[in-house]
């Protein structure tokens, strides 16, 4: 210190003047992810979003990113922390890009750099990336996380790794839950309309079947019959073994009854038990069990419930209104949608029709009018697969802050 | 006043006796202007030169009285969706070069709009004359497809006086993430005046287990309801094959088709005007001639 308060002044002025030409002259040869990190960590956020968007739009090479981040790691002063906003903006860039493609790769890189962070930085970067590549359709990635199910597609070696090393270091998160549910789900979903079946009506149909084993008519079992746990279970017993398609109809049940405990498991967890309750209605539905769906739908909003949840609870409640001729209720709920996710798509184009039958034309003009106005806003019914948002755009943004 | 929704026009008390025969059905109505699209042919070519004289306009059952008929020479409103649910951002610039191709068949009195259905409806470009077309670019393009939703769009904009709406959709039929019901699209296009006009596009691949994400499914292709809510509105259901697969070409016929159909006005006269009205239109003395025309309206 006091060697650096003996130097002259002009000399001062010279190396600082030196110094900001070479990182003047360093910053005109930068690559646009160097410019992007640069950006990060100077946290000029806006204009890095508008950079990051425009990076993400074109075909990402993984390769040219990773190379261009080593470069900006080792030209630092901070090496820890350029590693850190590195990692960051690994996350940033997956979760807008418009290709997948490239994100597991790219979050891979990310997940090198991350050592050295603090416990709960790491923790909001697992969620991000998690949650960003659910948001791009990954249930892979996330079905790999431990203890989800033990006959989970082989992926990436690395890939799992990181997964499970995101639940071993933070076994309660009941995002890292959640998100895992979600994958279930979306696993196990199903298309179409399903139909409940009783266990009388499976006995019917298992009476028929072996009937027919024996060359007399029988009555297939529907692909969309859906039925309680004993039932199918009763169907996946060895003796039914040689009956046609059993097998496959009874695990489809057993697998949504599965993602059923998994959500009234969450639904203890107050954080994310609106989430948990809007997806057990859905499941339910999923089910053929819509009066259990409908009640679950009730009681979604009686947890704190982000914008993402309240709009889909509402829209969906209004679907059943309106399946019911309640149309006043239909109207009512689709409101109260728009009310959290004002121009949403989905809400806007339920409620258009019904303000149409009741001779309030122009207010479905002006509805419809709103829910094209650009740019569109996301809407939580069209996004439901990839989960609440909310969780990774909270994650990232914490990233930030602590970074700051 | 708007020239093609039904209008109070007047109040009118109808209440005839006449001495020795059962009065008809009496009405406290309210009398509204009624504007019908029809198209009317002979074989495969319209039937030119037509009067008021010559039509018989039904509404529930009772004889109206034409008080205009336009021919060809009315302004168009013309809406083109295009299905982009399998398309990349690519084929933004493909889209461009056709709207401006489309606005090549269109009068400088016509007005485009172009809707993209993917995931989302996107208004590529707003309601504006052929030659201030200017295009907004969304930032991705292709997903599911919420095909009823861009109709509903496409048939809830307010009309214009002096001019007709004609909505061409361009589409597999295919459908998973509308707002919009198939039951509740055939209600929005039973209340409009536009003409709605299906282009039948082949299938394009669907990416497996996209349903699998919705929590409401409508599923597989179903043309049913966009059949029945073109029907009502007087329009059609065409294949694109018939125009050798080439789009632009389809668009041309059904606009051109579209302009020489005739333009029939009238003012209610003996109905109770709420509810729902049938509209039948009849040519006289020329039972040969194939009327297509809307199949109704609701009167609120």
């Amino acid at each position: 210190v006091t060697t650096t308060l003996r130097l002259p002044v002009t000399l001062v002025l010279t190396l600082t003047t030196a110094l900001a030409l070479v990182a003047g002259a360093s910053a005109q040869r930068r690559s646009e992810p160097e410019e992007l990190l640069a950006l990060y960590d100077r946290g000029v956020y806006e204009l890095f979003d508008e950079r990051l968007r425009a990076f993400a739009a074109a075909p990402t090479s993984v390769e040219t990113f990773t190379r261009a981040a080593d470069r900006w790691m080792g030209s630092g002063f901070s090496s820890t922390r350029r590693r850190l906003v590195a990692a960051a903006v690994t996350v940033e860039l997956a979760a807008v890009l418009s290709n997948w493609s490239a994100g597991p790769a790219l979050m891979d890189a990310g997940r090198g750099w991350l050592s050295g962070s603090a416990a709960d930085w790491a923790r909001q970067w697992y969620r991000a990336a998690i949650g960003a590549a659910l948001a791009h359709g990954d249930t892979d990635l996330v079905l790999a996380l431990r203890d989800v199910q033990a006959d989970a597609p082989r992926i990436m070696p690395s890939y799992r790794e990181y997964a499970n090393l995101a639940l071993r270091q933070f076994p309660d998160d009941p995002s890292f839950m959640l998100f895992k549910a979600i994958a279930f789900e979306l696993k196990s979903a199903t298309g179409g309309s399903a139909q409940w079946f009783d266990r009388d009506a499976i006995d019917r149909h298992v009476k028929s079947l072996k009937r027919g084993r024996d060359g007399r008519p029988t009555v297939q079992l529907p692909a969309n019959a859906r039925m309680d746990v004993a039932s199918a279970e009763r169907l996946l017993r060895p003796d039914m073994a040689d009956l046609p398609d059993v097998e496959f109809v009874a695990g489809i049940s057993l697998r949504l009854w599965r993602v059923v405990n998994m959500f009234q498991d969450l639904q203890r967890n107050r954080v994310v038990a609106a989430e948990a309750t809007l997806r057990l209605a859905v499941t339910y539905e999923r089910l053929a069990r819509p009066d259990l769906a409908s009640l679950e739908l009730a009681r979604a909003l009686d947890s704190p419930a982000s914008p993402f949840v309240t709009y889909s609870v509402h829209f969906l409640r209004g679907r059943t209104f309106e399946r019911a001729d309640r149309l006043d209720d239909a109207e009512a709920a689709y409101r109260k949608a728009l009310g959290a996710v004002p121009n949403a798509q989905a809400a806007s184009f339920a409620l258009a029709p019904l303000l149409v039958a009741s001779a309030r034309r122009l207010e479905a003009e002006s509805l419809a009018a709103g829910a094209l106005r650009f740019p569109l806003t996301p809407d939580p019914m069209k996004i439901y697969g990839g989960g609440d948002p909310s969780h990774m755009d909270d994650a990232l943004a914490r990233m930030r802050q602590e970074l700051q | 006043m708007k020239c093609c929704v039904p209008g109070l026009v007047c109040a009118a008390l109808v209440s005839t006796t006449v001495s020795g025969q059962v009065p008809p059905p009496t009405f406290r109505s309210e009398a509204r202007l009624v504007t019908v699209n029809a198209s009317i042919q002979l074989g495969r070519r319209p039937l030119l030169g037509l009067t008021a004289a010559d039509l018989v306009v039904l509404d529930n059952g009772v004889q109206q009285t034409v008080v205009r008929v336009d021919y060809a020479t009315v302004p168009l409103d013309v809406t083109v969706i295009v299905d982009v649910s399998e398309s990349s951002l690519s084929a933004l610039k493909g889209i461009e070069r056709d709207a401006a191709r489309v606005t090549s068949f269109l009068r400088p009195t016509d007005r485009l709009r172009v809707l993209a259905v993917d995931t989302y409806v996107h208004e590529l470009v707003p309601m504006s004359p052929v030659r201030t077309m200017t295009v907004q670019s969304p930032t991705t393009i292709g997903g599911w497809s919420a095909v009823h939703d861009s109709i509903a769009a496409a048939l809830l904009v307010p009309a214009e006086p002096d001019c007709r709406q004609l909505v061409v959709a361009l589409t597999d039929g295919g459908d998973n993430t509308s707002g919009t019901s198939p039951e509740q699209l055939v209600n929005i296009a039973r209340a409009t005046d536009s003409a709605l006009v299906i282009v039948h596009t082949r299938l394009g691949p669907r990416s497996s287990g996209v349903t699998n994400r919705l929590p409401y499914l409508i599923g597989q292709p179903d043309l049913r309801a966009l059949e029945e809510a073109a029907r009502v509105t007087g329009g059609e259901v065409f294949r694109e094959s018939a125009f050798g697969n080439n789009r632009i070409e389809a668009v041309e016929h059904v606009i051109e088709e579209f302009r020489q159909s005739y333009v029939l006005r009238y003012v209610t006269t003996g109905v109770e005007p709420k509810g729902w009205h049938d509209i039948e239109v009849r040519i006289k003395g020329r039972p040969d001639a194939s009327v297509r025309a809307r199949r109704g309206y609701f009167g609120g």
